[in-house]
């Protein structure tokens, strides 16, 4: 046997027939899953409803209608958690950036914009549970006070509320 | 290491890792809604795949689970078995890194072992267990050769 057909050999027994055996057993899986879910009653809806698992986030969720309340008072800092949010086209007017990714070096820059005692709003793109592990890190630093937005930007944006270009921190801005 | 030797080796990882797949599938399957809970309390998942993934993931685990112990596609269930081990350990080292204080859900969905370094290890060896299945040239007795007709000498 050449030494490319015992190659080809070796390949297909470590690699391609555990793959096709795998996407075997992984369609098996789809189909009984989707059997399942139309036979039982009590199946779960397929996109989950963030309310139910909304006293499993961090903080309370405020509507867009108080959010917008609350920006009009001026009490409230707007966080925007979004991860592309440095580079995004807008957000709410005079939000800072706090990122999950860079979120050390983001808070560093904002030390003499926000305090722990600051009442805030986080928001982000509409998955609560990403501004929820936001949340949890700043809270986890002593910054208590703080609300999310059940809709995120986008809600924010619907309902009228003004949006500018992102605020760029100083180590930003020089990059 | 002889063939009949790991041919028994195989045949005992495949066990192992087979019974706990199942064994760990069972109490996610009956509660799906727990175990969605369970899934969201490692915040890792958005809301949109929460629940197609807590009704994917325990059937996939029983499914691999079954193939494992009965010898079918025994191969390609290893290979799942390590993807879904290396997926827990991801999910728990990051549980663990954001200090996270929430059951695992490995095997119960009411409770259980809170995430830890011991989960970690254990997650290790199962992943361990399952590479001789994968890459042995013996794979061990299975079900299928029960129903092979023996060839006449």
């Amino acid at each position: 046997m050449s030494l490319q057909a015992s190659f080809r050999d070796q390949a297909d027994f470590c690699l391609r027939r555990p793959l096709i055996e795998a996407a075997g057993l992984l369609i098996v899986t789809i189909v009984v899953v989707a059997l399942t879910w139309v036979l039982r009653t009590d199946s779960l809806s397929l996109r989950a409803d963030p309310t139910t698992y909304e006293m499993e986030l961090s903080a309370p969720l405020v509507d867009v209608a108080a959010a917008l309340r609350l920006f009009d008072e001026g009490d409230y800092l707007f966080i925007d958690t979004r991860g592309n949010a440095a580079e995004a086209e807008a957000t709410i007017s005079g939000a800072f950036i706090i990122r999950e990714a860079t979120f050390d070096d983001d808070l560093l820059a904002l030390m003499d914009d926000i305090y722990p005692e600051d009442p805030m709003v986080l928001f982000g793109n509409g998955e609560l549970s990403a501004v929820s592990n936001i949340t949890n890190r700043l809270q986890s630093r002593g910054y208590e006070n703080i609300l999310i937005l059940r809709t995120g930007l986008k809600g924010w944006e619907k309902a009228g509320g003004m949006v500018s270009p992102p605020i760029l921190m100083d180590a930003e801005e020089e990059s | 290491m002889s063939r009949n030797m790991m041919g028994m080796l195989v045949l005992v990882c495949r066990l192992v890792v087979g019974v706990v797949f199942i064994f760990a599938s069972l109490d996610k399957l009956q509660n799906p809604d727990a175990f969605a809970l369970v899934i969201h309390h490692y915040r890792l998942v958005p809301y949109s795949l929460l629940h197609p993934f807590a009704m994917l993931l325990p059937m996939l685990e029983l499914i691999v689970g079954l193939a494992l112990v009965l010898g079918v596609r025994q191969r390609g269930a290893a290979l799942l078995s390590i993807l879904m081990n290396l997926m827990f350990i991801a999910a728990l080292s990051s549980a663990l890194y954001r200090g996270l204080d929430i059951s695992c859900g490995c095997f119960h969905t009411d409770g259980g072992h809170g995430v830890g370094l011991t989960l970690l290890w254990r997650d290790a060896l199962l992943l361990l267990a399952c590479l001789p299945p994968l890459f042995s040239l013996t794979l061990g007795p299975a079900l299928p050769d029960l129903f092979k007709r023996k060839k006449p000498r």
